[in-house]
């Protein structure tokens, strides 16, 4: 951090306020975190709509989750504008550290951005898939599962990157240039979940609910809507422990013991890895129409 | 074939090509056997618990964790070379995914003794009619194809043989797996020499006559499996059974188990947009027939791989200057 940043910085109220039980990490010390990461955060949040998860009581408190506001008192956070996202509250956005530390002077513990950025709010550059875990589902599962969306979408051709969610789960991205709209697209990540669930459906559900899935995993891609968000890499976790989001290499996976691998306590030596696993992911934008041919889908 | 009946949906255990010349049929192997014997599992009689085996050192006694085991060869009483996973891995024959036909050689030129697995081939991805061409060849001449071929890691020899309308690749035993037989005490190939008269013969051929029939697998049946079944069924109805709980399987083979499992699953995955599955498959089939689609499996699909490559490193350009301008 230079001085100018940390002169800069919002000033943060309470911050000897616990706001994880478990963990024992106060509000100031989550500010800090933000402002640590803030480098390896910024360019996840920058140029998207950003919805933030406030928890005024700490974890295990009621959660807000803010996707629009008409005025804001975070400092440096951006106002959209309101027609993007029509009948709504401007969207939020956070393009500045001191945007970032200025969230969490207001309790945000998560962040969580939109698969499009606001100057081509209608054609995402990203498929999002949320692999979480449903009742008697275990870690491994969850680590084979990614491995098995892994295998299918390198053979339709397509990249896809990997990050604990820093809760139970893994989000499988693949970068997209931005070619086609919503629908298509979440009609492509409907239609890859359900190959998913038609070719091994001893490991997969392609129907949310839990009636749907005990003991079996549903991929899910109804995080490639309009206005649908996940959470954004290097973002904590509103769970006790205080999980981080993690960018992964592949070669990672096999090894990691938890979603929650690293957390806002030892997060440290991680940082020096930072977005390295996700290097490739620009140069990997790719289009869908081949990928679309071979599993059959029509846009 | 008449096993076809109950036997489940035919699963691809291979694919390749048979080859020789400049001859090339894309073709998928399915395994044309099933086992059908009678499996007597062990139980413990005091407790009907399922018995099982355990790895043990036989010098303590003990059991012996799976990665303590490595493996050796014995090359002479006593002495023992190590080899590690890798090491073995590498002394695999290449695989070449085709079924290299060497030469043809006489139908009737194989004796029974070297026949060991059969495996049905049927055609892929258009290679139809250049299939029943062979097919039709083969039959016409009499003859059959011998060929070398990789199937998980173990080259066969194989006899490419025409059955009806399809064709068969028997796996051969090696020449050095075949027992001599010189040291047996067989009378002489000479009729004369072993003693036997004309009229003795033609008597034999007589008989042999009266029993001729024509050969139909139907008509014989494992009779000791259907004693068996119909003993269990009587069992079943006299309420004579015993409820066994299968235990929780330790954590060790439980992992491994997935493991191997989860190969499969990718193998699967793999598979499952080279044929097409499902509800869309309509559309999949269609796209793929076109002309220059994909001729064999694998080739074609790295082939796709490499051409998204190439955008990938146009893309990355775009994304570069986007990067620039935001």
């Amino acid at each position: 951090m230079n001085d100018r940043m940390s002169t800069d910085a919002p000033r943060i109220t309470h911050p000897e306020r616990v706001i994880d039980a478990a963990s024992g990490i106060t509000k100031g010390e989550l500010a800090a975190y933000y402002q640590t990461v803030a480098p390896l955060i910024l360019p996840h949040l920058k140029g998207r709509p950003v919805a933030l998860v406030r928890a005024p009581e700490g974890v295990g408190g009621e959660l807000f989750f803010q996707k629009h506001a008409r005025h804001s008192d975070i400092a440096g956070i951006k106002l959209l504008d309101p027609a993007l996202d029509p009948g709504h509250d401007p969207l939020l956005q956070i393009d500045t550290a001191r945007a970032l530390v200025g969230a969490a002077q207001f309790n945000t513990i998560e962040l969580h951005t939109w698969n499009a950025t606001s100057r081509a709010i209608g054609k995402p550059d990203r498929m999002t898939f949320d692999l979480d875990p449903g009742e008697g589902v275990d870690w491994q599962q969850i680590q084979e599962a990614a491995l098995l969306v892994h295998v299918l979408l390198d053979e339709l051709g397509l990249p896809a990157f990997v990050k604990t969610s820093g809760g139970k789960g893994l989000h499988v991205v693949v970068p997209l240039r931005r070619q086609f709209g919503w629908d298509e697209v979440r009609g492509f990540s409907r239609a890859i979940v359900e190959h998913l669930a038609r070719t091994v459906p001893q490991r997969f559900v392609a129907k949310s609910g839990p009636r749907n899935r005990v003991g079996k995993i549903f991929p899910d891609y109804l995080r490639n809507g309009f206005g649908a968000t996940t959470a954004c890499a290097w973002s904590v976790r509103s769970r006790p422990g205080l999980g981080v989001s993690v960018p992964l290499a592949w070669e990672e996976l096999p090894d990691l013991g938890s979603a929650a691998h690293w957390t806002v306590t030892n997060i440290g030596p991680r940082l020096a890895v930072g977005n390295a696993p996700w290097d490739a992911m620009e140069g990997s934008r790719t289009t869908l129409g081949a990928a679309m041919r071979m599993l059959g889908y029509m846009p | 074939m008449a096993v076809s009946k109950k036997a489940p949906a035919p699963r691809v255990l291979w694919k390749g090509a048979i080859s020789f010349g400049l001859v090339h049929i894309p073709v998928a192997l399915y395994s044309a056997t099933t086992s059908q014997a009678i499996d007597f599992d062990w139980l413990d009689k005091r407790t009907m618990d399922p018995v099982g085996y355990k790895r043990i050192n036989k010098k303590t006694g003990k059991e012996i964790a799976r990665e303590n085991i490595v493996k050796g060869i014995e090359y002479e009483d006593g002495e023992y070379v190590v080899l590690s996973d890798k090491e073995i891995a590498d002394a695999y024959p290449k695989t070449t995914q085709t079924i290299e036909i060497e030469s043809f050689v006489p139908a009737n030129a194989i004796p029974f003794v070297y026949l060991e697995r059969p495996y049905y081939v049927a055609p892929i991805n258009r290679g139809a009619k250049v299939y029943a061409l062979l097919r039709e060849t083969l039959q016409r001449t009499g003859r059959i194809g011998m060929a070398r071929v990789v199937i998980q890691t173990k080259q066969h020899l194989a006899a490419l043989v025409p059955v009806g309308p399809g064709l068969v690749l028997n796996l051969l035993r090696w020449g050095a797996d075949i027992r001599p037989w010189t040291d047996l005490p067989l009378p002489s190939e000479d009729a004369k020499k072993a003693g036997l008269r004309e009229s003795e013969i033609k008597m034999a051929e007589q008989l042999v006559e009266d029993m001729s029939a024509e050969w139909d697998p139907a008509d014989y049946k494992d009779e000791f499996k259907d004693e068996i079944l119909r003993l269990v069924d009587r069992k079943v109805a006299a309420g004579q059974t015993e409820t066994v709980t299968q235990p929780e399987p330790e954590e060790g083979e439980g992992t491994e188990g997935r493991g191997a499992k989860i190969i499969d699953l990718t193998e699967l995955l793999q598979r499952s947009l080279r044929q097409g599955s499902g509800g869309k498959a309509a559309v999949t089939t269609s796209t793929r027939g076109k002309p220059g689609g994909k001729t064999h499996g694998k080739a074609g699909a790295k082939s796709t791989g490499t051409a998204a490559a190439r955008k990938r490193s146009t893309a990355a350009k775009a994304a570069s200057t986007r990067r620039g301008a935001a």
